[in-house]
């Protein structure tokens, strides 16, 4: 594999973790994997519904379930549509916090800039879809990174749609 | 007419004001094409009104709204439009989100068993 640089990101030092290969970056606090599961085109259906019982094993209310599984699919699909036609999910829950981290190593297709690195929203336009869009809307917290070796979506749902970390006055 | 599209079922039945195409099942990037070539279908031979009734779609994503918006417009630009009817809660939630209710006309958002009041949006005479 050549997509094996772990520099930091200049931009965000606490993310050099995010292009990791194979670890999820579940950080330091006590986290549970609940879901690891890779897909293709043909098993997104699989992944909604696994991503849903899992939300909703996790406690969060029917509305924001619904918010999740949108969000999931729709990274998961950018990552069928724009990495190499599969990925892999993994789902756990820290603090109350559901945690998603989407995975694709593929670089991207059809001679795209594939080299340009950085923030892969910026080569995620909102098309075909408005995928990246939708999970901006509903997501507490994203971020998308890409590198040599692929890319890496991690979204947050707080419990009650706030992120603690802004909320504490400072 | 029955397709079957991955997980996506779709039937078409005559309503008084133009086809009614009805969805169920779950919608998603792997039936997007096939759902753009069934709407296409449907356009054909100058529909000015196509309904999809969306009541047994349990989900639908960017992909698959993408392409009812793109039939809406073809029918707009012909004077026409595209109705949708009856969503579920989750289908309901794509479509605010992504702002289809400005394009398209909705109906009979998120009902969840009111039988008869969607029987009406969905394949009933209609509003006219």
């Amino acid at each position: 594999m050549k997509g094996n640089d772990r520099r930091p990101d200049p931009a965000g030092p606490s993310d050099s973790a995010v292009l990791a290969d194979a670890e999820a970056d579940m950080g330091d606090g006590e986290a549970r994997l609940a879901l690891d599961q890779a897909f293709d085109s043909g098993t997104l259906y699989a992944l909604r519904a696994a991503v849903q019982a899992h939300a909703s094993q996790a406690g969060l209310p029917e509305s924001r379930t619904d918010d999740l599984v949108i969000a999931v699919h729709e990274l998961a699909a950018n990552a069928v549509r724009h990495g190499a036609g599969a990925g892999r999910l993994r789902m756990w829950e820290r603090d109350g916090a559901v945690h998603c981290q989407v995975d694709d190593s593929g670089s991207p297709a059809s001679g795209e800039d594939a080299g340009s690195g950085g923030n892969v929203a910026d080569r995620w336009p909102f098309l075909p879809g408005h995928g990246l869009w939708l999970v901006r809307l509903v997501a507490d917290q994203i971020s998308v990174f890409s590198g040599p070796g692929g890319t890496r979506a991690a979204i947050v749902f707080f419990p009650a749609g706030q992120d603690p970390s802004v909320s504490s006055p400072d | 007419m029955l397709f079957i599209v991955s997980l996506l079922q779709a039937s078409v039945a005559a309503g008084e004001s133009g086809p009614v195409l009805m969805l169920s099942g779950e919608a998603d990037l792997a039936s997007a094409s096939e759902l753009s070539e069934l709407l296409t279908a449907q356009l054909a031979g100058g529909v000015q009104r196509l309904m999809v009734d969306l009541s047994g779609l349990r989900f639908a994503d960017s992909a698959s709204v993408r392409a009812l918006v793109l039939a809406g417009k073809t029918l707009r630009e012909r004077g026409g439009a595209l109705v949708l009817a009856r969503p579920q809660r989750a289908v309901a939630r794509v479509l605010e989100l992504m702002g289809v209710d400005q394009l398209l006309v909705v109906q009979g958002g998120a009902a969840q068993g009111s039988g008869s009041e969607a029987a009406q949006a969905g394949l009933g005479p209609g509003e006219a």
